[in-house]
Formats: structure tokens, C-alpha cells, sequence
């Protein structure tokens, strides 16, 4: 609260079938907490945390919501100004990729047309229990030009790239809209959409503080 | 469980109460620690509570009732879990297992084994409280949910959040049961009340429950039910709308209900604060309402709150007023926050003093529900901050207005609100900062709304008056008219305020214009124009909605001149400012003050090219120079606008707004009072300031709505992704 200095604000929302995780990725994010047993969301939660960027502070405003609640009372609220879209299956639940598509449908209904998403998978350390591999998501994602990641808000692995990669992303669109000129909007949003995984994001370590 | 000895001690306890279940209601109101929930057996109240049709049942009445319904669920249970308990019974069966028959109980078998997996991800998620992880509770709430929806197959099957509604009364009904088989080897075992033996019992801990839950969700169903037609109800004013219109359902209507009925009665300010800061209430009364508060407070507390809910009305018609006097609570809190701090405020609600626990919500609602109006709302937020709000005595400006831009005038609200209301220009004038005030609701407007919405609304002003002004703006202003008493006079001063005003609108039409075929190369810039547009546009606003603010000073031309000549030297030193306005070099402070009718009817036709040149400034290479040639020429021709008419009515006013975007513009973030620049001030220092200002880079932003929904002409859709906007600071307001 102390430092609520920031350049940027964007709004990213969690989206993604029921106990897929999408809370705890939340918490793992904004305050580095898992809870194995963490209570279903009923309506909406949501909560913030500030990043750096290219020495711009981020502040990201990130809603989690049921997973249930797809078409439901809240929908067009959740979505309205959100920017970005973490768009979260289960590894080791089939079912939960498949729905992928839906979501992806209520997106392109409900969301900005511009919406930057990132597919993630998360659960990444139920190696054991995988029912989705990584290489057909990954294929899918870039069908669908959306950036991939796999995530565990258990062990923690990727959660903060995940964030980082796309708040980068919606920033580095937001920069280059400032240079770009209206017509290229849609083709650079596409183009820049597949984000290149192996770039740790460099900035990592300086990220600013968490808020709330 | 508990001893025998208490679980009779109890029982006692809850029978003194039980002659009828009004006397049962009193005493969980009034009793406090004492109450027969807490000292005697809650769940027995609860059944009281939720089986008897009418206060003057006596337990007799209703523990039949309860009979029958135990005996009807253990039938239904059997049913509907036959397979599910018994899955060797399905191999007995001679039906193809792969047959396509929806009815095969091999079909319904999968099918029921999704429902159960999705109910079971939930109640394995429950709060860790209680004993809600015991193996035998899980076990029961996962049938209980699951018979309560084969049992309902039209109420839309099950949905999250019921989970937590059911558990606390399995809790319950568990906490008080009593084991017959236990007490038979009983000495006193005749003295042992058949009555209480018979609804306590522990084997039908699992009927017991699903009976009150039932009766609890013949109230409660309406909070989880999503209507499959759209409500063809008409839209709504503002931003709330979506340009898909979702599903409605019946939470999402009353929450509007509790927001815009209940809370707009009980706290018009309040209401009006959360329309402004854009939160809609569904957001965080879901939470509240499906789960009758339980994650809100701490587990004790809510069974009281419950205690209390259930005694009082069963029927759950009163969690709209319960809702309200919760946002009555904290009433203070919210209104001096901003939409973050609120949300964070309405999810994660304040425990209530110890003294006002949850269940005086209760208490709080029924006094509601007999005063329902601002005094009510009044006298409880007396009660419990030692605060009297402001009860509006007279309707204010903005809320005469029933204005389509609901954005803009809650925008005026918030700007001058309640707290402030101007009903004289002179009282505007007065009130330090009362223009920054301004300009910070529009950004902070446009930090929910994104600045599409700011552009949009707008432009819709602007076309909105365009048409009624242009007449007016081809009139001539003979000057005499201000020697004129009476009705004439004040028309044509009108007519001459309208022009002014309408002057103000085209250009900022046009800055608008030259903005979206500049494609907005440097947003930061871009955005400060859209925000000085906004705020020129919100000025013509509120005084067009409040004519009486140019009156008072019609009378004292010779003053007006002073002001007059006074005001020209500061457009000139604005003109000289950029380069490119070269040609507004003749119009000298010489010339001003002297023959300021000549000069004016010059002006009044200058005007007219000066707002074409926006237009022209559109090579989007030299972006930079452009928005600070843009941004001057803005407010050269805001300032150049008012002399053109005569009557000086809106002059203090108009250097006012003009002085105050423009300074606005300088330091932003400085909420000093407004002031004229002072005449020594070299025009560099100023342009080079403001050229500091915008490359200050510190604006942050908030992506807003969908470029769709912009004016479907305005080329900006294309080049604003996601319509970012500055917001009013860098600094929110702390969360």
C-alpha cells in the first residue's frame, strides 16, 4: 500500500473450468501462498500485485472468478476493461482442456476483440496423473494464437513467468501502440501474441511490491 | 457428541421457549448468550423455524411434518442412489450397458457420476471448519446435494455456493444429535422425552439436514437460478450495460433491487457513490447473498447471524435490507474510497464491533424495513459512527437531470456531490478547487470507464448540442441588449451563454477530430487532450444544466470590462505561445478593454476558421509538436471563445475552467486553487512547461471498452486497442 506507485494498470482475468486452480494461482502470485484446500470462489474474487517492467512499474489487477459462473450473473462486469486473459486447464483432467475451446468462445463474446491470452496448464506437478501433453497444447495454442505456459501453483514453477510473460506482453503492445499507427494495431496484437517461452523474463528479479 | 446429561440439559433449555414458535423467535432475538441456539439445541430452532407454517405452531405441529418428510427423503435417497451405493446391482440388470437409451440406468449411472464429481470438488474445498473434512460429513453432503438436485431436476441442477449453505446445517444437526441406541441402556431411560429422542435423532441426522435444506432453498433456490431467455427489461443507463447482453438472473436483478432501490432510498449518497465508482453491486452481493453471509464473517458469528435470519424470516425476503445495513456499516469507509479500496471493503467486509456483531444486522434491517427512507438510513449510521449524513434537503441540479450521459452526471456527483452542491455561480467561484474536483471525477471517470467511454460520452454531448447551439452561434449579440431589463434581457444573455458554450463544444469537436486522425502517435499526449476535452466537455455540461450560474453577474457590465480586458491579455499570451499561431499576433492587449464590442464581433467570425485548424495540424511524423500545437490551440480558442459574446455573465466562470484545465495541464496532480497567470510569465516558460508535463511519462493506464463501442465514425477505434487512459495520478489512492 505504501508503494502504489505505477504506470501501468491492467486488468487480467482467470478464466477456466472449476478446481482447475485458477485461485491459487491468485494467491501464488499476488502473495506466494497455496492452499491445498483453498475454498471454491463464489462470485468473485480479485486481487493486485505491482511489477516491473523495462523500469515501469505494472500494477496488475487480476480477477478470479467461479469457474462455474460461465454465462452466468457476472459476466460482462468480469470481463469489461480486461486486458488479459489467463485462460487455465488442468493437466491431469482431459475434460478441462477440452472446455478450452469453449472459454475461448466466451472470450471472443464477451471479451475486448484485443484481449491478449495465455493458455497455461496448470497442476504441472501431477507428472504422474498427466492427461494432457505438453506438445498438444502447445499445438493448439499456437493454432489459436495464444501463448502457452505450463504452471504449478503447488511447487510454484512458472506462476511468476506466467504473469510476467503476459503482463510484458499487454505492455509491449501498449508501447508499440504508441509508435505503431491504427492500422497495424490488429496485425501487431496477432503477431505479438505468441511470446516466445525460453525469454525468462529478465526482469524477474525486480519485481516491485505486492500489494493488498 | 455431547453427554447425554447436556443434550437433555439442552433440550430443557430449548423447550422452556418452545410453547410457540413465536416465543422461540423472541427468545433467539432478545436472549443474547442465553439464546435457545446457543444454551439450548440450535438445531431444533432451526427446524422450528424453517418446518412450522405459522407462529403459533407448537413443536407437536411441526416435528410431524418433520416425520413425514424424513420418511420421504429415505425413499428418495434409496432411488436415486441405488447404483451409485450399489453398482453390482447395474450388472444385474439385462440392459446393454453401450445402449443408446438416455434412460438406461447405465446413462444415468455416468451421468450421475458427473454431477457427483463436480458436487465433490466443492465439498472437498470446503472451509476448514468445523468438521466438514470428517470422512461421514463429506460422505452426507455429497448425497444430500446430490438427491436435492435429482429431487429438483428444473431448478438447474447444482450450483457452487450451496455446498457452503448446506454444511453449516449438517454441522448443526450433527452438533444436537442424539444416539437412541445409546440412551436405551439408560437407567432413566423412561424419563427420556420420546419427543426430543425422536427429533434429535441421530439416524436421520442426514434426513434432518436435507429437510432444511430444502425448506431454506425454497427461498434461497432463486439466489443460484440464471434464466435461460434474456430479460427483455429496458437497458439500463450507463456503462453497466455490455454490448452482450448477458443471461439474467435473478441475483444479478436484485442486486440492482438492494443497490438502486433499497440503499437509493435508505442512502441516496452512498448509492449514488457506488453507482459513480462503477462498482455493481452483483460483484460482491453473490458472495453475500448465496451464501447468507457465511464467508463474510467468522464461523460463530454467522451461525448466530443465521440463528437470527431463520427466526425472523425464514423466507429470506429480508437479505436485501440486511445487505443494505451492512453497506450502511461501513458507509463512511466506502465513500471516501475509491473503486479498488471499496471492492476490497465489499469482499473482505470488516469485522463488526464486538458490541454489533453480524446478528445486528438483523435488527439493523427489520428497523429498515420500517423506515425505509434516507432518515431511517440516517438514524443507524448515527447509531453506529456518531456521524449524521447529509440528508439532501432539495433535489441537487444533477439529479434533476434525468441525463442520458449517466456517466457524466454521477461524474458531476461525485464532483460536487452531495457534499457540495453549487446552486450559485458565485458559490462556484468560491469554492477552491471546485474545478479540480471536476476534472478529478472525469479521471477518475475515466479510470473505470476507459477513455473510449470519456470519448464516447463526449462526443454524444457534443451532438447532443451542437444542433439546438449552431442557430445560436450565427446570431449577432448586439450589445445593447445588456442595457435591456427583464425577460429580454436574460434571453438574450442565454442566447449569449449558449453560444459561448457552443463555441466550446466545436472546438473541442474538433481537437477530438484532429486527435483521431492524429491516431494517437503519443498516447500520453493524446490522452491528456482526451482528458481536456472530457473536462471542456463536462464544464458546457453542468452549465448547461444550471442556467442560473451566469446570472448574478449580468448586472455590473462595467466591471465585465475589467474582467474582459483582463482575460484578453491572457489570450494573447497564450497565443503567443505556440509558433504556429502566428496569425492571432494582431489581436493585442492594446486592442482589448477598448473597443471590446469591435474586437468581439472580429472575434466571433475569427472563431470560426480558428477551429478549423485543427484539422489541418494531422502529419503524424511530427507527433510531438502536434500535440502541444493541438493542446495550445485547445485552450487559445477556449480562451478566444468568450469574448465574442459581450454579456461577461460567464466569464469568471469561463477563465475559471479555462485557466483551470489549462493548469491542469501544467502540473498535474496539483490541486491548487486556480489561478490567472500572472502577466509577467514569459509564454516559453509555459509552453516549455507543459511540454514537461506531457513527457513526464507518468501516466499510467487502465485499458476500457471495447473500441466497438466508440462513435461508430470515430477513426480512434482503429488505433485505441483498448482505449487506455491516464489516470488522475500515478498515486492511486492507497489500497
Amino acid at each position: 500500500m505504501a508503494n502504489d506507485e505505477y504506470d501501468f494498470l491492467f486488468k487480467v482475468v482467470l478464466i477456466g473450468d472449476s478446481g482447475v486452480g485458477k485461485s491459487n494461482l491468485l494467491s501464488r502470485f499476488t502473495r506466494n501462498e497455496f492452499n491445498l484446500d483453498s475454498k471454491s470462489t463464489i462470485g468473485v474474487e480479485f486481487a493486485t500485485r505491482s511489477i516491473q517492467v523495462d523500469s515501469k512499474t505494472i500494477k496488475a489487477q487480476i480477477w478470479d472468478t467461479a469457474g462455474q459462473e460461465r454465462y452466468r450473473a457476472i459476466t460482462s462486469a468480469y470481463y469489461r476493461g480486461a486486458v488479459g486473459a489467463l485462460l487455465v486447464y488442468d493437466i491431469s483432467k482431459h475434460q478441462t482442456y477440452e472446455n478450452v475451446t469453449r472459454w475461448l468462445k466466451e472470450l471472443r463474446d464477451h471479451a475486448d476483440a484485443n484481449i491478449v491470452i495465455m493458455l497455461v496448464g496448470n497442476k504441472s506437478d501431477l507428472r504422474h496423473l498427466r492427461a494432457v501433453p505438453t506438445d498438444e497444447a502447445k499445438g493448439f495454442a499456437s493454432e489459436n494464437h495464444l501463448s502457452f505456459i505450463e504452471t504449478s501453483a503447488l511447487d510454484a514453477s512458472n506462476v511468476e513467468l506466467a504473469f510476467q510473460n503476459i503482463l510484458t506482453e499487454i505492455y509491449r503492445i501498449v508501447s508499440s501502440k504508441a509508435l505503431d499507427s491504427g492500422d497495424g494495431a490488429q496485425a501487431t496484437i496477432g503477431a505479438g501474441t505468441n511470446i516466445s517461452l525460453s525469454k525468462a523474463a529478465d526482469d524477474e528479479a525486480s519485481k516491485g511490491g505486492k500489494c493488498c | 457428541m455431547r453427554s447425554l446429561a447436556e443434550t437433555q440439559a439442552r433440550w430443557q433449555a430449548t423447550q422452556t421457549h418452545c410453547a410457540s414458535v413465536e416465543d422461540l423467535q423472541n427468545a433467539v432475538r432478545h436472549n443474547g448468550p442465553s439464546s435457545p441456539c446457543l444454551s439450548g439445541c440450535r438445531s431444533v430452532c432451526w427446524k422450528a423455524f424453517l418446518l412450522s407454517k405459522d407462529g403459533d405452531d407448537t413443536m407437536l405441529i411441526w416435528s410431524q411434518s418433520l416425520r413425514e418428510k424424513r420418511e420421504l427423503y429415505g425413499e428418495r435417497r434409496d432411488h436415486f442412489l441405488k447404483f451409485i451405493n450399489h453398482p453390482e446391482a447395474l450388472t444385474e440388470l439385462t440392459i446393454d450397458p453401450l445402449a443408446d437409451d438416455p434412460k438406461s440406468p447405465w446413462n444415468t449411472v455416468r451421468e450421475d457420476e458427473v454431477i457427483r464429481a463436480e458436487i465433490l470438488q466443492d465439498v472437498q474445498r470446503l472451509p476448514d471448519e468445523a468438521n466438514y473434512h470428517e470422512d461421514y460429513m463429506q460422505r452426507m453432503i455429497l448425497d444430500i446435494l446430490f438427491v436435492y438436485c435429482k429431487e429438483n431436476p428444473n431448478r438447474g441442477g447444482y450450483r457452487q455456493g450451496m455446498h457452503e449453505l448446506l454444511a453449516p446445517i449438517l454441522h448443526v444437526v450433527e452438533q444436537d444429535a442424539l444416539d437412541r441406541a445409546s440412551t436405551s441402556a439408560s437407567d432413566d431411560e423412561n424419563d427420556l422425552e420420546e419427543l426430543m429422542l425422536e427429533t434429535i435423532d441421530l439416524s436421520f441426522i442426514e434426513h434432518d439436514t436435507f429437510i432444511l435444506f430444502s425448506q431454506l432453498m425454497e427461498h434461497a433456490q432463486s439466489f443460484y437460478e440464471v434464466k435461460d431467455v434474456p430479460n427483455p427489461s429496458p437497458p439500463t443507463d450507463g456503462p453497466s450495460q455490455s454490448r452482450f447482453p448477458e443471461q439474467s438472473s435473478a441475483i444479478v436483478e436484485r442486486s440492482k433491487f438492494i443497490h438502486e432501490v433499497c440503499l437509493q432510498k435508505i442512502d441516496p449518497e452512498l448509492a449514488a457513490h457506488l453507482t459513480s465508482i462503477e462498482i455493481l453491486p452483483q460483484i460482491f452481493l453473490i458472495r453475500w447473498i448465496r451464501l447468507l453471509f457465511s464467508r463474510e464473517f467468522p464461523f460463530n458469528q454467522f451461525l448466530v447471524l443465521w440463528d437470527t435470519i431463520l427466526a425472523v424470516d425464514p423466507t429470506l425476503d429480508l437479505i436485501d435490507l440486511i445487505c443494505c445495513a451492512m453497506l450502511l456499516r461501513i458507509r463512511w469507509q466506502l465513500l471516501e474510497s475509491d473503486y479498488s479500496v471499496c471492492l476490497q471493503l465489499l469482499l473482505k467486509y470488516p469485522p463488526p464491533a464486538q458490541l454489533h456483531g453480524p446478528h445486528t444486522f438483523v435488527d439493523d434491517a427489520l428497523y429498515l424495513r420500517d423506515h425505509m427512507n434516507a432518515l431511517g438510513g440516517a438514524t443507524l449510521i448515527k447509531k453506529y459512527s456518531g456521524r449524521l449524513p447529509k440528508v439532501p434537503k432539495s433535489p441537487e441540479p444533477a439529479e434533476r437531470i434525468s441525463s442520458p450521459l449517466s456517466g457524466l452526471d454521477s461524474i458531476r456527483r461525485k464532483g460536487f456531490g452531495l457534499r457540495s452542491p453549487i446552486r450559485s455561480p458565485s458559490k462556484f467561484l468560491q469554492q477552491q478547487g471546485g474545478v479540480e474536483n471536476m476534472i478529478q471525477g472525469v479521471l477518475e471517470k475515466s479510470e473505470k470507464l476507459g477513455i473510449n467511454q470519456a470519448l464516447r460520452d463526449a462526443v454524444g454531448e457534443i451532438k447532443r448540442n451542437m444542433q439546438g447551439l449552431n442557430e445560436g452561434l450565427s446570431s449577432p449579440y448586439p450589445r445593447v441588449v445588456l442595457a435591456d431589463d427583464g425577460a429580454a434581457k436574460a434571453l438574450a444573455v442565454m442566447q449569449r451563454r449558449n453560444d459561448q458554450l457552443a463555441s466550446l463544444l466545436e472546438e473541442t469537436v474538433m481537437s477530438l477530430r484532429a486527435l483521431s486522425l492524429s491516431n494517437l502517435e503519443d498516447k500520453a499526449r493524446s490522452l491528456d487532450m482526451i482528458e481536456v476535452a472530457a473536462a471542456k466537455v463536462q464544464f458546457v455540461q453542468i452549465y448547461l444544466q444550471d442556467a442560473s450560474m451566469d446570472i448574478p453577474t449580468v448586472d455590473s457590465p462595467a466591471s465585465e470590462e475589467v474582467q474582459l480586458a483582463a482575460d484578453k491579455r491572457e489570450d494573447k499570451e497564450i497565443k503567443k505561445a505556440p509558433p504556429a499561431e502566428k496569425e492571432n499576433q494582431p489581436l493585442s492587449p492594446e486592442s482589448s478593454g477598448t473597443n471590446a464590442s469591435a474586437l468581439n464581433q472580429t472575434k466571433a467570425t475569427s472563431i470560426l476558421d480558428e477551429t478549423k485548424k485543427p484539422e489541418e495540424i494531422q502529419d503524424p511524423l511530427s507527433e510531438a509538436a502536434e500535440a502541444t500545437n493541438s493542446d495550445t490551440k485547445k485552450e487559445e480558442v477556449l480562451n478566444e471563445v468568450q469574448p465574442k459574446a459581450p454579456a461577461a455573465a460567464s466569464i469568471p466562470a469561463r477563465s475559471t475552467i479555462a485557466q483551470s484545465s489549462f493548469s491542469w495541464m501544467l502540473e498535474p496532480g496539483e490541486s491548487g486553487p486556480p489561478q490567472t497567470p500572472p502577466i509577467g510569465k514569459s509564454p516559453a516558460a509555459q509552453q516549455k512547461k507543459r511540454n514537461n508535463n506531457v513527457s513526464r511519462e507518468k501516466n499510467a493506464f487502465l485499458f476500457g471498452e471495447a473500441p466497438s463501442e466508440l462513435d461508430e465514425r470515430d477513426p480512434l477505434s482503429s488505433g485505441d486497442i483498448f482505449g487506455m487512459e491516464p489516470m488522475q495520478t500515478p498515486r492511486a489512492k492507497g489500497e
